[in-house]
């Protein structure tokens, strides 16, 4: 017994018969037969199609539609196109090669177990690149933003050089909370702020680098990033003012380097993503200033993004290794979101 | 090449034949269009030597009279089997054959 789930195109009841009792034969008993193209789309829209076989007859183009169709609504089904040797099969090998629709070709009549080894090579094909795209999304969620593009990058795996605004999110006195709460407590609720600190984040066009046990890392490039940084940062620290757990936000701009931190060499050792550098290190200081509900931002990155309102508080100055001279801040306290 | 029957033809045999029971037309008919390749290869070949133009000619030759031959067959077969042959549809017989056998 089989547990693929198969659709049928096929606009002969006599050949659609024998083909649902041949796959039944064979232990693929779940088998939904329809005449055409037109009747597919609802059975697509179920979502829970393997493969498609449509048995195709010369001439008929429609049926091969079906499989533009399939692609288009369904891009995990397989499809296999049966058809006749000659120009029929020269006309379903052209229109796979034009349309990139068909996976596989089997020509009439269905003899022996050519079919049967197609088709069951076809559906583990299938299941094997869907393991691995449900495994990628599991994985996009454990890994940093980026870190998934930057490890697939076979030309240059190692590191980027770029301008980034690069924010940190932390929060206070959690040293005495996590000893004042029940673990699991404590958990449920530092989850529940890094959630939404993150949803924030990506909504603002931010990109999360890491958790750093009760904060976030995170960076955002391109035009507007100090704008959107410092924005996104002020929407965060009034969220903070709300939640039981209360965050500060260090804020800075400049060069960052990214990357995969670890032995590239040899596969097995650990290797993490990471955002490092001077900046990096600056807005994890000016995190460490800030109160709670508070953002602390360099004075720098607020000539740039102009935000008035709130207005700015001047801060004090911050001596940080690496800087020539202190850094000169602006604090921002945003009444609770 | 002369032809008896045409690629409109040969295919609705073919289709009709799906599985491997009662697909005996369909293997003479494969093979009609396997002799049909072979035929319009050897015409497109290049002859760089009177050498290699006799060979593709025999080739060609050989390949019409076998196409002949096996459309002769076709028709033979189809008329022993009992298909329509105005329609070139399947005789009931050997559809209910195709349905028992599985």
């Amino acid at each position: 017994m089989n547990g693929a789930r198969i659709i049928l195109v096929d606009g002969d009841l006599h050949t659609a018969a024998l083909l649902t009792a041949e796959l039944g034969r064979r232990g693929f008993n779940a088998v939904d037969q329809v005449a055409d193209a037109s009747l597919l789309a609802p059975l697509l829209a179920a979502g829970m199609a393997d493969v498609m076989i449509v048995n195709h007859r010369y001439q008929e183009e429609d049926a091969l539609a079906a499989c533009n169709l399939v692609r288009r609504l369904a891009g995990d089904c397989a499809t296999l196109v049966i058809a006749a040797p000659g120009p029929a099969v020269a006309t379903v090998r052209e229109w796979a090669q034009r349309f990139r629709s068909i996976d596989a070709i089997v020509e009439k009549p269905v003899q022996d177990d050519r079919f049967y080894r197609t088709l069951t090579d076809l559906l583990a094909v299938k299941a094997a690149a869907r393991q691995v795209s449900n495994r990628t999304a599991r994985l996009s969620n454990l890994v940093p933003e980026g870190a998934l593009a930057t490890a697939g990058n076979t030309d240059d795996p190692q590191a980027e050089l770029f301008e980034a605004v690069v924010m940190f999110t932390d929060i206070r006195d959690s040293s005495r909370l996590i000893t004042q709460l029940a673990p699991r407590e404590f958990f449920a609720m530092l989850n529940e702020v890094l959630s939404e600190q993150t949803s924030r984040i990506q909504a603002g066009q931010g990109s999360v680098v890491k958790y750093t046990g009760d904060g976030v890392m995170a960076i955002f490039r391109g035009m507007g990033r100090s704008y959107l940084a410092l924005r996104c940062g002020l929407e965060l620290a009034a969220m903070s003012r709300r939640q039981r757990l209360h965050s500060g936000v260090g804020i800075a701009q400049g060069l960052v380097l990214a990357g995969l931190i670890g032995d590239a060499g040899n596969i097995g050792q650990r290797r993490q993503f990471d955002v490092i550098g001077a900046t990096a290190h600056l807005a994890a200081r000016l995190c460490a200033r800030a109160e709670a509900g508070q953002v602390v931002a360099t004075r720098e990155l607020n000539a740039v993004a102009n935000v008035r309102n709130p207005a700015p508080q001047s801060f004090e100055k911050v001596s940080i290794r690496g800087f020539a001279s202190a850094i000169d801040c602006v604090a921002f306290k945003p009444e609770s979101a | 090449m002369k032809q008896q029957y045409d690629s409109s033809q040969i295919s609705k045999i073919i289709d009709q034949s799906l599985i491997y029971q009662c697909a005996c037309p369909a293997q003479v008919c494969r093979a009609i269009f396997e002799l049909r390749d072979l035929h319009r290869y050897q015409l497109g070949c290049i002859n760089d030597t009177d050498n290699d133009a006799l060979v593709h000619q025999a080739i060609a030759d050989a390949a019409e009279q076998s196409h002949a031959l096996m459309e002769q067959c076709l028709t033979r077969v189809l008329a022993l089997e009992g298909w329509d042959i105005a329609t070139l549809s399947m005789p009931e017989p050997l559809r209910d054959k195709q349905r028992k056998a599985l």
